[in-house]
């Protein structure tokens, strides 16, 4: 350990190349690749007040250690990182400041908050690779030991297609075995880490203040389920209050863990576009979710795709561009559109900015197909019970097809299946053939009242097909 | 000499019959009242002293003393006047003693004699009418809402000099001259105005079915309702319908009801109320005024609307404080208020109409129109406490009518379509035949009240004798015996509240609300669409949920 940093890296890399196939192991079994006093010298020199990350780099190339630090003379210091922050390290180099840092060091250990130095082994290989990595990283839960890992991340006040289109993509990733990483902010970060821990998979969360705090406090739910069974991280020490010059910092975080960066959904001028400009800067990829060009949500998005980012249309989509394709199907997540477009998209998404904007559009169509066919087959909760078929009610397909994504009130939903009664009739007469062959439906197709409609919508809500917030329903089976 | 006197006071919302003591003896000329008198009772002695002088009764040179018992009561209102006055010129022998035992006086004098109108009249005429008093001596102005009572003899005086009169006659001629005042009266108040209709109706509500449908169940259930959506979506215009769909007020409710806004000095040209009570407060309203303010309290907005609909527009921008005065009497119906001349209990059964915007600027959750963080959502809504949220059983999202649907849509199938709407209302339920588009006939007062009142029937005839008035006061003690559930229901609501995660007290309100539906649909059965409704109007109330 006593190298440069660089070859500290280096070393790193090979570390965790030969941690991983072991797999399983957990930042505090790794505490052994580096010693306890090497650990609390690193945990002493970062947590000097005065003395930043750009102080610290310095220090560390022209001393290479932490022990070399100590070493210096105060003049080599001043030349480095100027007079004033030299005195202030000269002083925190007294005997009884070092043993304070230890005895922090271990009450934060008493708390379950881990501490990372760059030069760690475990610290994330590629957080590494970024141009200005932490000097240090606070964590509490465990690291992500998956092989890959994609940022969700999005507006704060996102739409129901935000919802819906987050929960979908967080899930499937997860579902296949990709770390969803975001920044447990309000709107689309929560909802990824929430999606991507309720289907089981691994979330990681970056916080711009203390991991020991949660902010946004409503988030608090998921913050204490990523800190049991998923992880927080974050560049700023235990204690240190959210304030907003913090946040965006963390978004480099953010992308720099992740080997691609998936937005949502992005109003035209987010706070999310500063992670895609770090993301660019970093190498990552970026695929961002097109809506429709009217709505002012999804104007962000439209323009990254616009711009050159990759048109996200599903799941195995991005898993292909991980290169994790394999996996998808023992996860199950083969449910996007129909496989045979999905190589096009792919190839067009890929293929850079000229074509961005078509993809964007056409890749509209895919999507309301697939809701379509998946419709007739029953959607969402039916699949997981195909064996006891529930008796086909005679609204079902009716009103699924007057609900969509954008929500809407009963009245609204009256008015649609009063626009098309022509259509509806169409549809029983369809439907029988199509999709559930050994399935009778009532022959006529009665216009609802209110209460059938309300019945109906219920029954679709406990399916999972339909979903109601203040009095609005939209349909969740799209996706 | 002595003689005494039979008064009316108020306290609070009760009455009680006082007995005013006049003792005239000899002494230094001086003029005392006694008895716990407000300011206003004091100052009656100079108004007594002029007005007798203007009449031409002399006041003598004597020591007059009046004491008004029972002394313990704190006396307030300016209805002592007439007594006392009346009482002076009896113990001067103008007035024989033994033709006051019967009678009792009420009323406010001028310096020239005359008597005035006083407030609270209905109540004291009403606790005549308990103690056996025959006859009530009243300003003119109050003899209207004196006879509603009808068990009481009512004379109206319009000067001291008349009372009198009145006073000195046997039964024969106080009944003549009763009869004059009477035909006085009625000359007075002219012509009566035709019956006012209760509030607009809904058919100038064009689309919310919804709505229309939530406003339909809450008034055949008593039951409270919220309306949310944003500005413009027409929630207050729904609101000021609902008047026009309320069953009317009963012989009783009538008394009651006048009776609060008697004491309140709003009762107009003394007619009985027979519409229900619309309050609808501003939102500065102070607790105070919503509760009933003073050390006897006045009614305040909870007790006028008794019976009645309280309309609390854009509820979101009432003081919390102010909201949560509503807690206890939405529990009790009634309203306990600890003052400092006493604990009084109001009552206060009202049917809770409130509307709101969801955020701050009113378009939460169409995120093209609305930059509200759901910060500011929340804390928007978070104003209404969780608990008087609890307490609304029907929550109900209104969204504006597009323009077009103003206008009447033609009718291409004529007549026969909306005939066939009307039955199909009727049973509700099934495969009825296709709606008219924009709801038709089926959605305007006359229809809606109809439903109401049968729904309102059923309930009465299903109550009888238990003391419950309608669905909305069903106690959580009653709910399972009055709301049977099939098997198939059972497992139903089972299902649909592990889901959505209802509590048990929840789950009341759904069934009380099921209840309802099915009373409205003129069957006892609540079957599963009944559910399905009510779980609807359940799951819109949850307004603090998660992104």
């Amino acid at each position: 350990m006593d190298s440069s940093i660089f070859i500290w890296k280096e070393q790193a890399r090979n570390e965790r190349n030969g941690g991983k196939e072991d797999g399983g192991n957990t930042i505090i079994e790794r505490k052994n690749d580096m010693t306890e006093e090497e650990l609390t010298g690193y945990f002493w020199l970062c947590g000097i007040s005065g003395i930043g990350a750009v102080s610290v780099r310095r220090l560390l190339e022209r001393a290479e250690t932490v022990k070399g630090v100590l070493a210096l003379s105060r003049e080599s210091e001043a030349a480095l990182i100027g007079p004033a922050r030299a005195a202030l390290l000269e002083r925190a180099k007294e005997e009884k400041r070092l043993r304070e840092a230890a005895r922090r060091l271990e009450g934060y250990r008493e708390k379950g908050i881990f501490f990372l130095p760059l030069p760690h082994p475990a610290y994330p290989s590629r957080l590494k690779e970024i141009p200005d990595p932490p000097v240090a990283l606070y964590g509490k839960g465990k690291l992500p030991e998956m092989p890959c890992a994609a940022a969700v991340i999005g507006t704060r006040e996102c739409s129901e297609y935000g919802r819906q289109t987050t929960r979908y993509f967080a899930a499937g990733l997860a579902r296949a075995g990709v770390t969803v990483v975001s920044g447990l902010a309000r709107g689309v970060d929560g909802i990824a880490g929430r999606a991507a821990m309720e289907a089981g998979g691994f979330s990681a969360a970056v916080l711009g203040c203390g991991v020991d705090l949660c902010y946004p406090p409503e988030n608090r739910p998921l913050y204490e389920w990523l800190e049991r069974e998923g992880c927080l991280l974050s560049e700023y020490p235990p204690g240190t209050r959210p304030e907003a010059r913090l946040f965006p910092a963390r978004n480099r975080i953010i992308s720099g863990l992740s080997d691609l960066v998936l937005v949502t959904e992005a109003r035209e001028r987010s706070g999310t576009l500063i992670t895609v400009d770090m993301a660019l800067e970093q190498g990552r990829e970026v695929y961002a979710v097109p809506g429709r060009i009217t709505d002012t949500c999804s104007r962000g998005c439209n323009r990254l795709i616009a711009g050159g980012a990759g048109a996200a249309l599903s799941v195995p989509q991005l898993l292909r561009a991980l290169h994790m394709d394999e996996g998808a199907e023992n996860a199950g997540t083969g449910e996007g559109p129909e496989s045979g477009t999905d190589g096009e998209e792919k190839d067009r998404a890929e293929s850079g900015s000229g074509k961005g904007a078509g993809a964007g559009r056409t890749g509209e169509k895919p999507a309301g197909e697939g809701a379509e066919s998946k419709s007739s087959s029953g959607g969402g909760a039916g699949r997981e019970k195909p064996k006891e078929e529930p008796p086909v009610r005679p609204l079902t397909a009716s009103v699924l097809r007057a609900l969509d994504c954008d929500p809407r009130t009963l009245d609204e939903i009256l008015e649609r299946l009063r626009e098309r009664p022509e259509e509806q009739n169409e549809d029983c007469r369809r439907e029988p053939e199509e999709a559930r062959s050994g399935q009778e439906i009532p022959s006529r197709c009665a216009m609802p009242g209110l209460p059938e409609l309300m019945e109906e919508l219920l029954l679709l809500c406990l399916e999972g097909r339909a979903a109601c917030r203040a009095g609005l329903y939209t349909r969740t089976d799209l996706l | 000499m002595y003689c005494h006197i039979n008064a009316g006071g108020l306290r609070g919302l009760e009455s009680y019959v006082a007995q005013v003591e006049v003792d005239v003896s000899p002494g230094l000329p001086c003029f005392d009242m006694v008895g716990l008198l407000a300011s206003e009772v004091k100052e009656a002695r100079e108004r007594i002293r002029v007005a007798l002088r203007n009449a031409g009764v002399k006041v003598p040179a004597e020591k007059i003393t009046v004491n008004i018992s029972p002394a313990g009561i704190h006396k307030a209102g300016t209805a002592f006047d007439l007594p006392v006055a009346l009482g002076i010129m009896a113990s001067q022998g103008m007035i024989p003693p033994e033709r006051l035992a019967d009678v009792l006086v009420a009323g406010e004098l001028g310096l020239d004699g005359g008597v005035r109108p006083v407030r609270g009249v209905l109540p004291i005429v009403l606790e005549c009418a308990r103690q056996g008093i025959g006859e009530c001596l009243l300003p003119l102005e109050n003899l209207r809402e004196g006879n509603l009572v009808g068990e009481v003899a009512v004379m109206g005086v319009e000067h001291l000099e008349e009372a009198a009169r009145y006073l000195c006659l046997d039964g024969e001629g106080r009944k003549r001259m009763r009869d004059r005042a009477a035909r006085r009266a009625a000359a007075n108040a002219g012509e009566s105005p035709p019956e006012e209709k209760a509030g607009p109706d809904f058919a100038s509500v064009k689309g919310m079915q919804e709505a229309k449908a939530a406003a339909l169940t809450a008034a055949a259930g008593f039951h409270n309702l919220l309306l949310v959506g944003p500005p413009g979506a027409g929630k207050t215009m729904l609101a000021k319908c609902i008047p026009s769909i309320l069953p009317p007020l009963g012989k009783q409710e009538q008394k009651e009801v006048s009776a609060i806004y008697s004491v309140a000095g709003k009762l107009e040209q003394g007619r009985l109320i027979k519409n229900r009570p619309f309050i609808s407060p501003h939102h500065t309203v102070s607790g105070f005024a919503m509760a009933g303010g003073g050390t006897v309290p006045r009614p305040g907005m909870v007790t006028l609307a008794h019976r009645g609909v309280l309309f609390l527009d854009e509820m979101a921008e009432f003081r919390r404080q102010t909201l949560d005065i509503l807690r206890q009497p939405m529990e009790d119906g009634t309203i306990y208020l600890a003052k400092s001349g006493g604990n009084f209990i109001y009552p206060a059964d009202f049917m809770l109409v409130a509307s709101t915007n969801p955020c701050p600027c009113g378009y939460y959750p169409d995120r093209n129109r609305c930059h509200c963080s759901p910060w500011e959502v929340r804390r928007y809504l978070s104003r209404i406490s969780g608990p008087l949220l609890d307490r609304i059983d029907i929550c109900c999202t209104a969204r504006p009518v597009p323009v077009s649907g103003l206008w009447e849509p033609v009718k291409e199938n004529g007549e026969a379509g909306s005939a066939a709407v009307g039955s199909a209302s009727g049973n509700g339920s099934g495969a009825g035949p296709e709606p008219e588009p924009d709801g038709g006939r089926e959605w305007d007062s006359n229809h809606m009240r109809e439903r109401v009142l049968m729904a309102r029937e059923r309930q009465k005839w299903r109550y009888a004798g238990t003391g419950i008035e309608a669905n909305g006061r069903l106690g959580a003690e009653n709910i399972m015996k009055f709301c049977h559930l099939g098997l198939r229901q059972q497992r139903f609501l089972e299902e649909a509240a592990g889901r959505l995660g209802c509590s048990a007290r929840a789950c009341h309100r759904i069934l009380r609300v099921a209840r309802t539906l099915a009373d409205l649909d003129g069957t006892e059965m609540i079957t599963n669409a009944h559910l399905g409704q009510a779980i609807h109007y359940r799951q819109n109330g949850n307004l603090y949920q998660k992104e």
